[in-house]
């Protein structure tokens, strides 16, 4: 059985489960137009699958300035995913593809009201986290990256806005990967903190966003 | 059904049995006791374990050859059609109450009858200078994840087993040279995977040397050997061997050998009735996807035994 057919039939069963309606902010530029075409032909499958529970919501730059000053958005194509009220909790800078579908899908279901596994813990220390964003620096080819994009989305869809996901695939985005002088991944960085090399736990994680 | 799936547990329940681990061994375990109508939970670090780094697959049998991820992507989907709960998180203490055990982690608690660990192995560290230092800037274990990095560079392999022609198998491919730095005089990798190593182009051994030294300017420059001599490489792909992730079996008593692998017998019970363990975290002398299956899949058989006789009691 070919591994696509199985990967097809995940994310067929998977979107069936949403429950509410969830929102999609995709914002494209003409001036990268392959690179648009790429990533919304990957949303539309997820849209199509999803039994009208997911809306996608494209925004090209040269049409609405407005909006994508208010999300601050510096490159396209960047999907955002938000909450009922438009905050946004996770900013990917990467295609929800390969081993990214998991992650994403799992961030779709909680957003569509599902429960969070971490949300409770992440309530009682609230009062001690700062507003923060995690920065996770991935590849489609990191086997250990779908696990820690799923974590951290989930912290950030379970801070009540405390935390930003922003999910990030540096061979997409050498510059950001320049910046950072990665060779390794996953690796992530909390604000412009000390990053976490590799794979890390949850409580490590929630450790670490208390020392912010 | 994906992980973090809040909806498919019950932390008021007694599971009859909880699964510690993400790789095969853990999802084995799993679909046999599910079959067995157990309750199961499997509460995992990371979901694949090892074998997802591993770029090729070639000797699980009925598959000829598959990506590490891909064959995890099958075990999953066999997972998800038997609707076998996945966590992701680390249990960091198992407490024995009444006729139970506890399990707690830093987020939730649950509660089982019966447990199997099959937490795995970590990547063993060569510690020598430089290492820490230089981890992700030119220090990696993971060839699958780090290897786009290095095209058309210069890297080096440390280590002589199967695991380690594999990862230089596949970092040849896109680099301009990969060193095998390997302290012994023969590598041990499968004959397959050796013959190919040694047809290779780009891929160079160095036997009986060991490296003292990893030196660089931000990121890594070189290595250095233990005959004093210097290699210019701008990545150290360290792959020798893994340790067993034994520790939470050794905090509840669970007997473990010389090698910190937890002492089974055929059953794969531990010392202590109701523990169970399996894979590579047990101290089987040949630890493959296969073997570690096998052995989850008869602590499974052990766990259903072992739950029913505790129902008959009752």
């Amino acid at each position: 059985m070919p591994v696509s057919y199985i990967i097809e039939k995940m994310i067929k069963q998977e979107l069936l489960k949403l429950k509410q309606l969830v929102s999609i902010k995709v914002f494209i530029d003409d001036r990268n137009e392959l690179e648009a075409k790429k990533t919304l032909s990957i949303l539309k499958l997820y849209e199509e699958n999803s039994n009208k529970k997911l809306n996608l919501d494209i925004i090209n730059s040269s049409k609405s300035n407005n909006i994508i000053e208010e999300y601050q958005i510096e490159r396209f194509p960047t999907i955002l995913l938000t909450d009922a009220e438009g905050n946004e909790c996770i900013r990917y800078l990467a295609a929800p593809q390969g081993s990214e579908i998991k992650p994403f899908i799992q961030s779709l279901q909680v957003l569509s009201g599902r429960k969070n596994y971490f949300e409770a813990k992440l309530k009682k220390n609230l009062n001690n986290i700062k507003v923060s964003t995690i920065n996770v620096m991935v590849t489609k080819s990191c086997a250990y990256c779908p696990e820690l994009v799923n974590m951290v989305s989930q912290f950030a869809l379970g801070s009540f806005g405390k935390i930003k996901a922003k999910i990030i695939d540096i061979l997409e985005n050498p510059d950001i990967g320049k910046r950072y002088d990665i060779e390794t991944v996953p690796y992530i960085v909390i604000n412009n903190g000390k990053p976490i090399v590799g794979l890390t736990s949850p409580n490590e994680l929630l450790e670490r966003l208390l020392k912010v | 059904m994906f992980n973090i799936d809040m909806e498919s547990i019950d932390l008021d329940k007694i599971y009859d049995l909880i699964v510690l681990g993400g790789g095969p061994t853990a999802i084995g375990c799993a679909i046999y006791a599910k079959r067995f109508a157990l309750d199961v939970l499997i509460v995992g670090k990371t979901f694949g374990g090892l074998i997802a780094t591993t770029h090729i697959v070639e000797n699980y049998p009925a598959i000829s050859s598959i990506s590490g991820q891909g064959l995890m992507d099958m075990f999953k989907e066999h997972m998800d059609s038997l609707e076998i709960p996945y966590i992701t998180d680390e249990i960091k203490s198992i407490e024995k109450v009444n006729e139970h055990f506890e399990l707690r982690s830093f987020f939730q608690n649950f509660k089982a009858y019966s447990v199997c660990i099959a937490t795995g192995s970590l990547r063993r560290k060569l510690g020598i200078p430089g290492e820490e230092e230089f981890a992700g800037k030119g220090v990696s274990y993971c060839a699958t994840c780090d290897g786009p990095f290095y095209k058309d560079k210069v890297v080096c392999v440390i280590g002589g087993s199967d695991s380690a022609a594999k990862e230089a198998l596949f970092l040849a491919q896109n680099t301009k040279k990969v060193y095998i730095i390997y302290r012994g005089e023969d590598l041990r990798a499968e004959p397959i995977n050796k013959k190919r190593v040694l047809e290779s182009d780009n891929i160079e051994i160095i036997y009986e040397t060991n490296i003292v030294k990893i030196i660089g300017e931000g990121k890594v420059k070189s290595v250095v050997f233990d005959n004093g001599k210097e290699l210019n490489v701008d990545g150290v792909f360290i792959e020798i061997g893994s340790i067993p992730n034994s520790d939470i079996a050794k905090r509840i008593g669970v007997d473990t050998n010389d090698h910190n692998e937890i002492k089974i017998n055929r059953k794969s019970e531990t010392n202590i009735p109701g523990i169970f363990a399996a894979g590579d975290v047990a101290d089987a002398p040949f630890k493959q996807a296969i073997t570690g299956v096998a052995e989850g899949v008869i602590a499974a058989y052990s766990a259903f035994d072992y739950v029913k006789e505790m129902s008959i009691e009752y």
